[in-house]
């Protein structure tokens, strides 16, 4: 394994350690947990495994590792860019609620 | 008067509530103002000059206030809403003025318009150019002035044109929902009072707006 790699695994086991923490404390469900678990050791299999990784990436005309790990990055980034704009649209429209609800409640509990 | 109420939005007007309030209430039945989590002492005058005041515990903006005023209004048993800003750039003694267009035209709503001539600053005067024609092209809308918040409607029509914006794009959607409502609405000529402190849209705004705008057309 290259220094990269060693690097990589490194990374890859302080992240699954911060998730099993944020688990612990209960700011992330069994499910949250388990799918966060399951990318960690995916990407863990995929620099253990580079060589078989790399005879099966040239079929789909990926030429290095890298190039995989970088295409994989991006589109995991655009996932979480969208879950998190929903996830805000979301908590916004909620916000919104709570504040109009607050402020109507002043002239209902008044009977103005 | 009676039934009517005014809906005033306000964010940090300690300067021209007071003002506001009392030159409303000559001509409305009730007023209230929302007060969008100001930091000054905006609620205290408000009340002062004999306004309901609704407090917005965290900033929504324009749109945001508009319609926690209008639910209030619907709330306390108003049968038409009048809005102004805020910030005194609207003349309350043209409420009379809307209500005799929307009396003598039957409309469900009448939409402040304000000349665009040499008392409207250059930037604002081309941005209202630009969204005449955009809401036009767009949405087939009549109405010159599309941003002016000087509107009077009634109750029915406000359940018709009740928006989801909580920014400046509220004025513009009002307007497309009355259009895609089909009801019957008018404007009229009023007056616009600039200040040297005017807070108003900036482009960014109506960048913002005209974004909102092309989402609408496809909504």
């Amino acid at each position: 394994m290259e220094s990269f790699g060693v690097v990589g695994l490194l990374f890859l086991l302080v992240m699954v350690y911060l998730t099993y923490v944020e688990y612990k404390k209960s700011r992330l469900t069994q499910t949250t947990f388990a799918v966060w678990l399951f990318f960690w050791i995916l990407a863990a299999l995929l620099v253990i495994f580079q060589p078989y990784v790399n005879s099966i990436i040239s079929d789909i005309n990926i030429v290095r590792v890298l190039d995989l790990y970088m295409i994989l990055g991006f589109m995991f980034l655009f996932a979480v860019a969208f879950y998190l704009f929903v996830i805000i649209k979301n908590a916004e429209k909620r916000v919104e609620e709570v504040v109009r609800k607050v402020a109507l409640k002043s002239i209902t509990s008044k009977g103005l | 008067m009676d039934g009517l109420f005014a809906v005033i939005p306000a964010h940090n007007e300690e300067k021209h509530i007071e003002k506001v309030v009392k030159e409303t209430k000559k001509y409305v039945e009730k007023v209230i103002v929302v007060n969008d989590a100001s930091k000054d002492n905006t609620v205290n005058i408000a009340k002062k000059a004999g306004a309901t005041v609704l407090t917005h515990i965290v900033n929504l903006g324009l749109g945001g206030s508009l319609k926690t005023g209008c639910d209030a209004a619907i709330l306390l048993g108003a049968k038409k809403i009048v809005t102004l800003d805020g910030d005194g750039q609207h003349d309350p003694s043209e409420i009379s003025k809307l209500i005799k267009k929307m009396e003598s035209s039957k409309a469900d709503a009448v939409f402040g318009e304000r000349p665009f001539d040499k008392n409207m600053p250059l930037t604002k005067k081309i941005g209202n150019y630009f969204f005449h024609f955009y809401s036009k092209y767009l949405f087939g809308i009549k109405v010159r002035d599309t941003q002016t918040g000087f509107r009077l409607f009634t109750s029915d029509a406000y359940k018709k044109i009740r928006w989801v914006s909580r920014d400046y794009a509220v004025a513009s959607e009002m307007l497309i929902n009355a259009e895609r409502s089909h009801l019957r609405y008018v404007s009229e000529e009023i007056k616009t009072i600039y200040h040297d402190d005017n807070k108003g849209t900036t482009v960014l705004d109506g960048i913002k707006i005209a974004n909102k705008m092309m989402r609408l057309k496809f909504r």
